[in-house]
């Protein structure tokens, strides 16, 4: 598997990078940064600075956004304003105080070099004298990163939200000895909220340093996508369901059906026509979408698979399970579509995913020697280096961790995984949640385990993860620090979540931290004493039950009511002081109580006076509205509104 | 908009024709020899936003070689990068400078537009499908323009904002057309499309468009639209079967022959496509039907939606968004035709619109003239641009020199600049939208050394007046000004002789005092300098007396009942002095005591009531009296004479159900008593033949203030009843087979019918002024306007008594109805323990007796009484010290006592308040922070806990490294469950090393939490770190 290569390459190039240049070893300090030692020179001396951004004669678009971060943040810092130069029109040499990001000759000529192999979002940052280099692959958005990782070190440069970004005020930044091969855990990190999909900024993805979750797909991303009826699927339904619906049978009295019985999965086994077919529309789609690599092919978002004779009899004899019929759906398509592929459009890469999703989780293995899982047999080994898989482990506990007892399936089936695809280049993909599709308005309680599951997840060689949230709305239950926290840790999983909790709320709510803490802190310990008093796992499925009212006492509430009254009673002397912060903490207060409004209206409108449920309901209608809070759940009405049957 | 629409097609034209003027440009590649210089491809002209654009090469011939310059492309917003090729990400032109040796050899440029499906933007759930024809019609037969694929959840949201100001119900709003799977079928139930306001997330109105056959009997060639906004109950007008009936149900309203399953009716009114046009200065929606445009809702309708009629966007623009509703599993598709005068059915659509302009000048009507060396404001000012919602305005100001003709540009510093120079200064503003499309505009004013003196002209003369007379003011608008700077505010007051400022009222005043008194005028300019011109008024006196109040009594007295004449007060002028006269309280000429009680004789059926101003010696100054009927009712025996009647043209009969009013010509009865002021009842029975009358008029007037009256107008057809509200519109009111009956909540002004749905709404009183509510109480009076026979209507109820004798027995005839409380504030549903809450006062109303003062009692949850019988004439506060229910329990009784009772008939209003405990438990716990080795072993500390309530509960919680929290225990009074327990399957093995100890397994911060709570989740907490190396 990919990670595999790279992890093995990293440290090839780590070793040669140290022992080429000899450097100090980065150490770590108590809090878990990265501390470096100073080089003797100053990036900005008492608010001046000698370097220069040194660019090629032709950088690449991400290479100049690096170097415009790098002096925007500065700037902003120390107000020394670095200069962006082009090294064809800038004389450089030894003793020039130069930052150089990306591939400048001055760079290649100094040694500071990558092979072409880093992962997309790594990077290589490196100090020579009063030098610093910074290199990338591909299209350069490892500089980028490269770029903020510095920052942080300069001039302790932390985003946290679009409107809430740290760094320290300082007339004189050193210049540390840098020596980094950076490699993030994951290299490519989708975490599809709101704010991130359908809300999304450039800034705000690069400065988390994730990627929409469609990026490089074609059609969104979208795996539910193998009956379109539009051509953007693998078969039009519309053209072939009567033709070959369930039941057709050819003139020798062979089945000649596409489809389940149901209508609304294909027919794995539907045999060589429908293969073609399928290349075909696949195909189209190809053309249609000349820029993108990613091919979902997929299957419904149901669990109506095929179970006709002609199924299980292949299940019997060399498919097991309907992974192995899908797998052998997709060789066959994959032999039509890579031979076009290579006529058509020579050299482009095309990926073509299918899901381990639902029925298709378990891969199709047997146990081999020495215990481990082979394919279980010839026809469901993958045939071509391109077929990828998309894992959803949909029924995951996301309140536990991927080793304990209630993710044992999970666990054994992503084990199964390893073995099934070690040694292959095929890609394995992670789609995995993040929050409850029937609770928009309540905590996804993933707090206690996400770090562990990225962590395990990537341990095992996952590099590509698209956590799934509620991109359809925004949510009143800590999206902002969230995103924050798991981007991070997507980054590197090593870090501590609590750590990064306590970071992202000490600054985003400023003197109201205390108390969104223990509203944070009591939120979670009450799914855990709520579920093991009552004796009910409401965590944490993604269609647990996690609004029961059995869990959001009216005593419940009434405590959180006496949190969000204290938080707004710290917050309260910026209405004088500070208007505009005022404003914006008392937003973000206001946005995570939505919880508790809801909760009220929802259970307890009984405990209110009717001016205060009509109150309670225009607050919420204005406040759902200005967040962006559209969907209760997944497929929910409008909130706005919900609750106007109780005004009267 | 049409404007718009029209310019958008003559740019879109124009795109198309550049466009194929391009594909005709030969490559402008030249072949000198071997050197080849020039373009090697053409660039584009145009390109749709979100297009990946490539940069053709360029050579230069340099020295007899061909030299490939750099090409560098400049953003429309000013962003530099190099490349071969660049994403047009934003509107606007981009230029490409070809750079060799630093210097640029050649530009060129494109310009990004925006296409029509760029306006839409969806959620995951929906996808764009670029532009389309509508597949049950051959390409290029109409119904084209943006198709969206819809699923279950899907939201599309047109993203522009929509000027809501200009839209006449002659151009289409909307237009969309649903193109189901298959002809015949329907893909979704229900199309909802929300306009809300950007600036005020509150302010929206939302238009639900149903597939008519979705009921299953309707044709499928038909939909029905209703609408709401802001909260109201969505409905629309039917036009079926001869009748306009106000829908409200399901997923009824207006019906229209439109299709969402591709079905047409065959007498060619129908359409595929929806059509919605709205009337921005109606605020309401039409939809034609049968070539008739035919409304579908008026969202500012009072009639139909009360007190909630619908104001309109405040900003004037909105956001359009479309969702739908039981989408069946394999989605729906919809093309929209046109939105807002756009037409969707092109891709790309150039905005060739400037932005507009309007620059805020406040009250002013042009730019004030400034003072040399003040300080001078950049009027604010607003932008609008259709395509683009981020336009930039530059300010700047210019000074020009009126004698030399120079200009100069002006620093503008937050906002403001400095006016040192006399001469003229323009303040230019400039907007340009993404398009490059500008717009300028401009403001002058000129800076003076100094302003004209502010002077006041058609001032009155001084005069003399009158003490206690009526002194009129001429109006501001009669008064002229000139001179200062900008428009001059003239405003007058009126203060006494001791300065003090005297009320103004409809333009005239009432001197108290003796000596002068002064009518200032005063001019204000746009700087707050002004001018004050005063005009003396001596005020002398005069030997006379001023009442000022008249006597507020009814009009009718009912006999037996208990009266108080409420207090009246008068001066006098004597010996030039102004002095407050003593009052004698008199009825039928005996004075009666200070209390000013009195009780209604019957006897006396004319009464009269006097207030007499004596001098200090007693003398009678000058009296004032009102005469009064007294009726007797007979506690209720004979409801016929609590119905007054002046002039004998009505008779007044009573049935066993009802009181008949039975009019001969115009004429009115008025209800003797004091009546609910809050909320009012009343049941009206007719037969159509014995309505022989233009309207039967109720009307309402406060006890307190008799100029505060409300009438409705009740007009009686063959095909039902009308209301008509004070200044409102004439409005259906529901009735059943003669029989209706009125509700009006004065809080709310709405008027609801026997089924508590609201019918109008009262926002006027009858001399137009602001309806706020009445005070204590109202009278009702009851009138026939232009009666053309005998004429009919039966009272069957008033607020809470049904009228008639409702016996056939003489002696059970009588008032047995107790009375109406009303309590004076909302009392809270729960509270903590130990709050004091307000009990309020309350109000009690009889319709036949007299109401007694209403008491309250207040019962703790242990059943002690707290508060006993206490008169509730005022707001007292209460401590709730006890968990549990209260109990408040306000009773009036009435004075309809027959022999034998002491009490009259009596009504119990009680409500109930819970009280629940808000202190947490107390918690002992002897732990404390720890550093540990991985493998140590913990023992949970021991734990008590007890709360008042005697429930106390803690638990012991432990979080790891990882984040991940683990409950370890569970106690209650002192009864304790592990979870360490190895039975327990909760935890790993590892890590549970008995029923109060766990292992340490992994390095980090653990951290152990305790709490302790009460039923009512009171909580207390501690928690300890254990940090593990």
């Amino acid at each position: 598997m990919k990670k595999f290569k790279i992890l093995s390459f990293v440290l090839a190039l780590l070793l040669i990078v140290s022992s080429a240049m000899g450097c100090k070893k980065n150490d770590e300090s108590g809090d878990g940064k990265k501390t470096y030692e100073k080089s003797g020179y100053l990036l900005v001396d008492h608010g001046i600075s000698e370097y220069v951004v040194l660019l090629s004669k032709n950088p690449l678009e991400n290479e100049f956004i690096a170097a415009n971060e790098l002096v925007y943040f500065l700037e902003e810092s120390t107000s020394a304003k670095l200069s962006i130069v082009k090294e064809d029109s800038y004389t450089v040499t030894d003793k020039t105080s130069i930052i150089s990001i990306g591939n400048t000759a001055y760079a290649e000529n100094k040694g500071v070099k990558t092979d072409g192999t880093l992962d997309r979002s790594g990077y290589v940052m490196r100090t020579v004298d009063n030098q610093l280099f910074i290199r990338s692959d591909g299209d350069g958005l490892g500089c980028v990163y490269a770029v903020y990782d510095l920052l942080e070190t300069a001039i302790g440069y932390r985003y946290y939200y679009t409107d809430e970004i740290y760094y320290e005020e300082k007339q004189t930044v050193d210049l540390y000895k840098y020596d980094i091969v950076a490699d993030p855990d994951y290299d490519f990190r989708a975490i599809s909220t709101w704010d991130a999909f359908l809300n999304a900024n450039e800034d705000y993805l690069r400065r988390t340093r994730t990627f929409r979750k469609d990026e490089n797909w074609a059609f969104g991303g979208q795996m539910h996508v193998q009956l379109s009826h539009d051509g953007s699927g693998a078969i039009n339904k519309d053209l072939w369901y009567e033709k070959h619906k369930f039941g057709t049978v050819k003139a020798d009295g062979t089945p000649d059906h596409w489809f389940s019985e149901t209508g609304v999965q294909l027919c794995w086994t539907a045999g060589e026509e429908m293969y073609r077919q399928a290349a075909e529309d696949i195909y189209v789609r190809i053309k249609n979408e000349p820029t993108k690599t990613y091919f979902g092919v997929g299957q419904a978002d149901v669990t109506l698979f095929c179970n006709c004779d002609r199924c299980k009899t292949a299940k019997a004899e060399w498919a097991l399970n309907d992974a192995g019929l899908q797998m052998q759906f997709i060789n066959n398509v994959a032999k039509y579509v890579n031979e076009w592929v290579e006529r058509d459009f020579k050299g482009r890469e095309i990926r073509l995913v299918v899901f381990a999703y639902y029925a298709t989780e378990t891969p199709p293995v047997k146990q081999g020697e020495n215990g481990k899982w082979v394919p279980y047999s010839d026809k469901v080994v993958p045939a071509a280096d391109n077929i990828d898989f998309y894992f959803a482990p949909i029924y995951t506990d996301y309140s536990k961790t991927l080793t304990d007892v209630e993710n044992q399936e999970v666990y054994q089936n992503l084990l199964k995984w390893k073995d099934f695809l070690d040694g292959r280049k095929n890609d394995f993909l992670l789609y995995t949640y993040d929050t409850n599709f029937h609770h928009f308005f309540y905590n996804f309680n993933n707090f206690n385990t996400f770090r562990e599951q990225a962590a395990k997840y990537s341990e095992i060689g996952v590099d590509y993860i698209h956590s799934q949230g509620a991109n359809t709305t925004n949510q009143p239950t800590f999206q902002e620090m969230r995103y924050f926290v798991e981007s991070q840790i997507l980054w590197d999983t090593s870090k501590n979540y609590d750590d990064l909790v306590n970071e992202f709320i000490t600054h985003f709510y400023k003197d109201a931290k205390e108390e969104i803490r223990l509203y944070y802190d009591l939120t979670r310990l009450r799914y855990e004493q709520a579920s093991v008093l009552n004796g009910v796992s409401y965590n944490s499925g993604i269609y647990s039950n996690i609004g029961d009212s059995k869990i959001w006492t009216s005593g419940v509430v009434d405590q959180f009511d006496e949190i969000f009254k204290k938080a707004y009673s710290k917050i309260e002397h910026y209405k004088t002081d500070d208007p505009k912060t005022y404003d914006k903490l008392f937003n973000r207060i206001k946005e995570l109580e939505l919880t508790l409004t809801f909760t009220k209206l929802k259970n307890y409108s009984a405990n209110y006076t009717q001016k205060e449920v009509s109150a309670l309901v225009d607050e919420f209608n204005f406040y759902v509205y200005k967040f962006d809070i559209n969907k209760e759940k997944e497929g929910g009405e409008p909130t706005v509104g919900l609750f106007d049957n109780l005004k009267k | 908009m049409k404007t718009n629409s029209k310019s958008f097609i003559r740019k879109l034209c124009h795109v198309l024709v550049v466009s194929i003027v391009c594909s005709l440009v030969s490559v402008g590649l030249v072949v000198r020899g071997e050197v080849t210089t020039g373009l090697s491809a053409p660039f584009v002209e145009s390109v749709r936003i979100g297009t990946v654009v490539q940069i053709p090469d360029y050579y230069v011939d340099k020295g007899g070689k061909s030299v490939k310059a750099t090409a560098n492309v400049i953003t429309p917003n000013g962003r530099v990068f190099a490349g071969s090729k660049f994403t047009a990400d934003e509107g606007g032109r981009y230029v490409v400078e070809y750079v060799v040796d630093s210097a640029v050899v050649h530009t060129e440029d494109c310009i990004a537009v925006m296409g029509a499906t760029d306006m839409f933007s969806v959620n995951a759930l929906a996808s764009i499908g670029g532009i389309a024809d509508y597949k049950y019609l051959p390409a290029g037969s109409g119904f084209k323009g943006v198709a969206v694929n819809v699923n279950a959840g899907s939201t599309v949201t047109f993203n522009r904002e929509i000027d809501m100001e200009s839209f006449t119900k002659d151009e289409v709003f909307f237009e969309a057309t649903v193109e189901p799977k298959v002809q015949g079928e329907a893909d979704f139930k229900q199309m909802v499309i929300t306009l809300s306001d950007p600036s005020d997330s509150s302010t929206y109105f939302r238009i639900k468009i149903s597939d008519g056959h979705a009921d299953g009997g309707t044709p499928k060639h038909v939909i029905f639209v209703n609408g709401a906004a802001n909260g109201q109950t969505a409905g629309g007008y039917n036009y079926d079967g001869g009748h306009v009936v106000w829908q409200e149900k399901d997923i009824y309203g207006t019906s229209a022959y439109s299709s969402f399953r591709a079905e047409l009716a065959h007498d060619g009114y129908s359409d595929y496509s929806i059509k919605l046009y709205y009337d921005s200065s109606e605020k309401a929606l039409y939809i034609p039907r049968r070539g008739e445009m035919s409304l579908i809702v008026d969202f500012d309708d009072p009639v139909v939606f009360g007190g909630n009629a619908w104001s309109g966007f405040e900003s004037g623009k909105a956001i359009m968004s479309v969702s739908f509703t039981e989408v069946e599993g394999n989605g729906g598709r919809v093309i929209f035709n046109q939105i807002a005068g756009i037409s969707l059915q092109q891709d790309l659509i150039e905005d060739t619109v400037a932005p507009e302009i309007t620059i805020d000048l406040g009250k002013q009507e042009k730019a004030p003239n400034s003072l040399i060396g003040t300080q001078y404001k950049v009027f604010p000012c607003l932008v609008y641009d259709f395509f683009d919602s981020n336009v930039k305005v530059e300010t700047k100001v210019v000074y020009e020199n009126l004698f030399t003709g120079s200009k100069s540009d002006v620093l503008i510093t937050n906002g403001t600049f400095k006016t040192d120079k006399l001469g003229k200064y323009t303040i230019k503003y400039t907007a340009i939208d993404y398009s490059g499309n500008k717009t300028e505009k401009e403001i002058s004013f000129e800076c003076i050394a100094k302003a004209e003196k502010i002077v006041l002209t058609q001032v009155p003369s001084d005069f003399t007046a009158t003490v206690f007379d009526e002194v009129k003011v001429t109006d501001v608008s009669l008064i002229r000004a000139y001179g200062g700077n900008g428009n001059l505010d003239i405003t007058v007051k009126v203060v006494d002789c001791d300065g003090e400022e005297v009320e103004i009222v409809e333009s005239s005043f009432i001197p108290k005092k003796l000596g002068e008194y002064r009518i200032l005028y005063t001019a204000t300019d746009y700087y707050g300098e002004s001018a004050t011109v005063a005009v003396k008024v001596n005020v002398t006196a005069q030997e006379k007396t001023m009442f000022l109040n008249g006597i507020l009594m009814p009009n009718v007295l009912v006999a037996d009942f208990e009266y108080t004449i409420p207090m009246v007060y008068a001066k006098a002028c004597s010996q030039g002095e102004i002095i407050d006269c003593e009052i004698e309280y008199r009825v039928n000429g005996v004075k009666i005591d200070a209390s000013r009680k009195f009780k209604a004789d019957g006897s006396v059926k004319d009464t009269k009531i006097e207030c007499l101003a004596l001098a200090k010696d007693g003398t009678v100054l000058d009296t004032t009296s009102k005469d009064v009927l007294v009726i007797d009712g007979k506690g209720g025996k004979d409801q016929t004479a609590y119905f007054c009647n002046y002039d004998g043209k009505m008779t007044v009969e009573e049935t066993m159900n009802s009181i008949d009013l039975i009019a001969s010509a115009d004429t009115y009865a008025e209800f003797a008593n004091k009546l609910n002021a809050y909320t009012f009842s009343l049941g009206l029975n007719y037969l159509f033949e014995e309505c022989n009358f233009e309207s039967f008029n109720v009307t309402l007037s406060d006890v307190n203030d008799d100029s505060v009256s409300l009438t409705f107008k009740f007009e009686i057809s063959e095909n039902g009843v009308k209301i008509t509200s004070p200044y409102g519109d004439q409005t259906e009111f529901p009735s059943s087979n003669g029989y209706f009956k009125f509700n009006f909540n004065s809080q709310s002004g709405i008027v609801t019918d026997a089924n508590n749905l609201s019918v109008t709404f009262a926002d006027k009183d009858d001399l137009g002024r602001p309806f706020t509510g009445f005070t204590d109480g109202i009278y009702v009076k009851f009138a026939f306007r232009e009666v053309f026979a005998e004429s009919k209507i039966s009272l069957s109820l008033l607020n809470n008594q049904s009228l008639g004798f409702r016996s056939e027995f003489e002696e059970d005839i009588r008032d047995v109805k107790g009375p109406e409380i009303v309590v004076l504030g909302d009392l809270p549903v729960r509270a903590p323990l130990g709050t004091e809450i307000t009990v309020y006062s309350a109000i009690a109303y009889d319709v036949l007796s007299q109401s007694l003062a209403p008491t309250v009692q207040v019962q703790s949850p242990s059943g002690k009484v707290v508060v006993a019988q206490k008169l509730a004439d005022r707001d007292f506060t209460l401590k709730l010290d006890e968990v549990g229910t209260y109990r408040i329990i306000y009773v009036a009784y009435d004075t309809a006592t027959i022999s034998g009772e002491t009490e009259g008939n009596r009504t119990r209003l009680g409500q109930i308040v819970t009280v629940y405990d808000s202190v947490a438990p107390t918690m002992q716990v002897e732990f404390s922070d720890m550093e540990k080795t991985v493998g140590d072993v913990i023992t949970l500390p021991t734990v008590s806990a007890t709360d008042d309530s005697k429930v106390a509960y803690y638990d012991v919680f432990l979080t790891l490294p990882t984040s991940e929290v683990r409950m370890l225990l569970h106690g209650e009074n002192g009864n304790e469950t592990s979870y360490l327990d190895e039975k327990d399957d909760n935890y790993p093995p590892s890590f549970k090393v008995s029923k109060n100890q766990f292992k340490l397994e992994m390095k980090g911060k653990y951290v152990l939490t305790i709490m302790a709570y009460d039923d009512n989740y009171n909580l207390v907490m501690k928690t300890f770190t254990i940090t593990v190396k």
